[in-house]
């Protein structure tokens, strides 16, 4: 037991710096697009009518006219700080990134985890049942349709749901209202107020990301259901649905533990057209319309706190594995 | 004012959506109908106002937060535009009009005691609070003119009860100085003239006769360090400082809540982000001629023009902006033509109108920072101007709603700066264009480029040899700037001109790069010029040697000597000046898009589209 604790606490140890170089390769990036066009952000933010001058003043104020090297100093001392730079969006202009985007982080999480959860429940038994009647005409309606769900693009889906089922049916509004409070806790009881509001979003993103996890399943399932345990586990008299729970998905589903920890940056991304074309103001939004603005800054810190959600996505999802799979177990030790 | 610097409105294009800003330069005649009922109108995608104090730098003179944020609350003391009118309304505007000395030195304004919500009066000490602001931080303020009008030319304001008067130091034209300089005035009341909210209103002296009327004193006054300019503290910081702090712009702010406008602000996005609607509801003590009639004037954000689209088919908004290919084309410039999108057809009505603007690119004249000796040939840019088909353009490109662009002077609406007998004097032929070349030297192959082969070398010391290349930087945000280019560079071919193209699709560099002579380019296009808040059309910040707004250093004595003559006294003048400019070509003339919005059949009290973007929603009732 204590080898197996050391082993795991090295391996912790390593993908932990293996995650530093990653943060901070990622960081020297980010930093070094919007060092680029330091001089047009003096122009953006003083106007058209600013003078050389006033240019100069200004990049030297900002420590535009140092060695790159202190301003990356400088740039990485702001994030320990919590400074991720300032908008120059004129809408936004001057305010921290942060402030921008720290009350989106919530909207997104939750809008991303509600379909998340959906499409699990679903698509999991979708993909077993799928697996478990293979080759039958089940399997191959619910293969075409997941085949067509998976290749259609958010943009596109978004649309169809909103010119269908909002302009032409008047079913369901089109546009998400907009959110109040910024706490973490305060989408998911707006959502839960104007749940008419969500259903096309959230059906659109739990359609997209259901047809996925489906062909996983199935193709998981298949897999485990030929194994030499599954058999042993039919030939000691184990029902269906015995050997289906107890043998057969327990193998199968510990991937689903890696897709699950890489999809924690796609909580924050995924939602990004979805929550453009409904008008959302999560990170989608945020990062789309501050794209479209060229507002560097802003969309240069949402990378970084996507980069980071990746690499502790990673983390998690390696740490998670190592808990759940004794064979990995096994390999570390 | 530079159409892209003060807000998103590239008339590089015709998918210049956002002429009717906000969808809603929609104004009424009505003064029937209830306050029953609310409007629900969006603010340009990807926009939102950030700026609340009526004094703003360049940075934050945007139409979105001038024309329609801060004038629905505070009026300026000269309300320019109503529908298609681009006068003076003197029944809109805070004082009566100014009366002249015969000298054209001195002048008289007489406040029309309107009330601020507060209950104090807007009267000649309101004015003069804002001058000395003006006197005390002039690059404080984006309208400024180094040498020019408010507060340069000023040799003294001073305020007695509802009277200002204010000396000159040269005589002027009266309508330039009027429509130029009075209009950017907006009368601030003694509650902002404090160090905070807990200060008396009108402690921190700003407002007050200044015993001369000096930068030094000015900046006593109002908190700017008197020898550096820079604001250290006093009340100039006050405000500037509260004006970028939205936590501020709430209904119950002791500095923003006193307003003297038609509306009040009752709901805004504090923490900065721009998501959540803004909410107007009615001024009860507004002076004016028309109260709202509606209970809330509410303005959506959206992050696209999909977003805002959707919006409007879903009839969450009574009146929007859509694209020109979303309607058919009018039977005219300037005239709407239907709905061409089936979602709204029947419940919206087009809506388009010129704007008191003109679209072009920038000559490079300064062989320093990549100026080239051929564009400094007026013979070469009238080559270059006569190969553009605009017609065409506007037809194919911009669905017919756009007009053509031949000088400073905006073609719509109809006005009388250019004169009746101005024409275009470089209509499109390229035989013509080609004349221009071949006349002074050039040799024009059937393909290829045009060289300078007179044995004496080309008109303008060209040496023989030279080949007809030039470097065009443009913004390429939409895909209709990009084959616009394509098409006069196509005409261009044809005339012999290698006009090598550098498309830049971030507005921020091509912008820096046009106004700071990077780039390396002789000709340079990012946007066009909206006479706003300047808006008679006189081009001094433009054409004038040394001119703010001049970055190809263009510079001709009889160009300056026409501009002076009409800034000075010379209104007769101003015709001269509308051809000149035409003729000589200081810009490169490009179509002027004129945009399309829509407004619900539902809403009443609607007239044209103003040129200016004077937004009175106060006259909109359902």
């Amino acid at each position: 037991m204590r080898c197996y604790i050391i082993a795991v606490r090295q391996y912790l140890i390593r993908r932990l710096l293996q995650s530093a170089v990653v943060v901070v390769v990622v960081s020297f990036i980010t930093f070094i697009i919007p060092a680029l066009f330091h001089g047009t952000v003096a122009r953006v933010i003083l106007g058209p009518r600013a003078t050389k001058a006033d240019i100069l003043d200004f990049n030297h104020a900002h420590y535009f006219d140092r060695p790159i090297v202190y301003q990356y100093y400088r740039y990485v001392n702001g994030l320990i700080h919590g400074d991720f730079g300032h908008s120059v969006l004129r809408k936004t202009l001057n305010r921290p990134a942060w402030e921008i985007l720290s009350p989106a982080l919530p909207r997104t999480l939750w809008l991303a985890i509600v379909p998340l959860i959906l499409s699990l429940l679903i698509a999991i038994p979708l993909g077993v049942t799928q697996a478990w009647r293979r080759n039958k005409a089940f399997d191959y309606i619910s293969t075409f349709i997941s085949f067509m769900l998976y290749s259609t693009p958010a943009y596109l889906m978004s649309i169809l749901a909103v010119s269908v089922l909002a302009i032409n049916f008047a079913v369901f509004p089109g546009l998400i209202p907009y959110p109040t409070g910024s706490g973490f806790f305060d989408p998911p009881i707006f959502m839960i107020q104007n749940w008419r509001a969500f259903v096309l979003p959230v059906g659109s993103l739990t359609l997209l990301s259901l047809a996925g996890v489906a062909r996983f399943t199935r193709g998981a399932v298949l897999d485990s259901i030929v194994q030499d345990y599954v058999r042993t586990a039919r030939a000691k008299g184990g029902g269906n649905w015995r050997v289906l729970s107890r043998h057969v998905l327990r193998n199968a589903l510990i991937p689903l533990v890696t897709i699950l920890g890489l999809s924690l940056p796609g909580l924050f991304t995924g939602a990004l057209i979805t929550e453009e074309v409904f008008n959302y103001p999560g990170m989608g939004f945020i990062t789309v319309s501050h794209t479209v603005g060229r507002d560097i800054p802003v969309v240069m810190a949402a990378t970084l706190i996507i980069a980071l959600a990746t690499v502790i996505g990673n983390l998690i999802a390696d740490l998670a594995l190592v808990m759940v799979d004794p064979r990995i177990r096994i390999a570390t030790n | 004012m530079k159409f892209s610097s003060r807000a998103k409105r590239f008339v590089t294009t015709a998918v210049a959506i956002a002429s009717m800003s906000s969808g809603l330069a929609l104004a009424g005649l009505t003064s029937a109908g209830a306050a029953t009922t609310k409007l629900d109108v969006p603010l340009s995608p990807n926009d939102y106002p950030n700026y609340i104090w009526p004094f703003a730098s360049g940075a934050f003179f945007t139409v979105t937060n001038m024309n329609d944020f801060q004038s629905l609350m505070y009026r300026p003391l000269y309300w320019v535009g109503k529908g298609a009118d681009t006068t003076i309304q003197t029944d809109l505007s805070t004082g009566a009009m100014p009366v002249w000395a015969s000298d054209s030195k001195s002048l008289t304004i007489t406040m029309k005691g309107w009330k601020f919500s507060n209950g104090e009066t807007v009267d000649a000490r309101s004015v003069v609070f804002f001058i000395n602001m003006y006197m005390a931080a002039p690059g404080g303020y984006a309208g400024y003119v180094p040498g020019m009008g408010i507060p340069d030319q000023i040799s003294s304001a001073t305020a007695s009860g509802n009277v200002v008067t204010i000396h000159l130091t040269d005589a002027v034209n009266h309508n330039w100085f009027l429509y130029n300089f009075l209009t950017e005035i907006t009368p601030m009341p003694r509650a902002w003239d404090r160090l905070s909210a807990a200060n008396a209103a009108g402690s921190a002296g700003c407002g007050e006769n200044l015993v001369s009327f000096t930068r030094t004193a000015a900046r006593a006054a109002c908190g700017v360090n008197a020898k550096t300019g820079r604001v250290a503290s006093g009340v100039f910081k006050t405000l500037n400082d509260r004006s970028q702090d939205p936590s501020t712009f709430t209904a119950t702010d002791p500095y923003w809540s006193v307003v003297d406008g038609p509306w009040k602000l009752s709901s805004f996005d504090t923490t900065g982000a721009g998501n959540t609607p803004i909410v107007f509801v009615p001024n009860p003590t507004y002076s004016g001629p028309q109260k709202a009639q509606v209970n809330q004037l509410i303005m959506h954000p959206f992050a696209s023009v999909d977003a805002e689209k959707t919006a409007l088919a879903t009839g969450q908004l009574d009146s929007g902006y859509v694209l020109p290919t979303d309607v058919n084309t009018g039977p005219k410039p300037g005239v709407a033509g239907t709905i061409k999108w089936s979602a709204i057809q029947g419940k919206f009505t087009v809506r388009t109108g010129g704007t008191w603007s003109f679209n072009y690119a920038y000559y490079n004249f300064d062989s320093a920072t990549g100026g080239s000796a051929l564009t400094k040939q007026l013979y070469i840019r009238q080559a270059l101007q006569a190969s553009i088909d605009q017609d065409s353009i506007i037809k194919s490109l911009y669905n017919g709603y756009g007009v053509p662009t031949y000088g400073p002077i905006p073609a719509l609406p109809a006005n009388d700066f250019a004169g009746s007998s101005f024409k275009n004097p470089y209509p499109y032929s390229l035989t013509r264009a080609k004349k221009y070349l071949t006349d002074n030297g050039w040799t024009v192959p059937p393909t290829g480029t045009a060289t300078c082969t007179r044995t004496s070398g080309c008109t303008g010391g060209i040496a023989k040899g030279t080949a007809l290349t030039l470097h065009y930087e443009y913004y390429s945000g939409s895909p209709t700037a990009v084959k616009q280019m394509q098409a006069e560079v196509s005409l261009w071919a044809k005339i012999g001109v290698n006009m090598i193209l550098n498309a830049v699709s971030d507005p921020n560099t091509v912008s820096a790069d046009c106004l700071s002579g990077g780039g390396n380019w002789q000709i340079c296009q990012y946007g066009g010029w909206l006479y706003a808040p300047d808006y008679y059309p006189s081009g001094e910040l433009l054409f004038y040697t040394n001119a703010l707004s001049n970055p190809g250093m263009y510079s001709d004595t009889t160009m300056d000597a026409i501009i002076d003559a009409t800034t000075q006294g010379g209104e007769a003048l101003k015709t001269r000046y509308a051809a000149y400019a035409a003729e000589q070509l200081p810009y490169m003339y490009q179509p002027t898009g004129t945009g399309t919005g829509v407004v619900s059949t539902k809403v009443k009290g609607i007239l044209p589209v103003s040129p200016v973007g004077a937004y009175l929603p106060e006259y909109l009732h359902k």
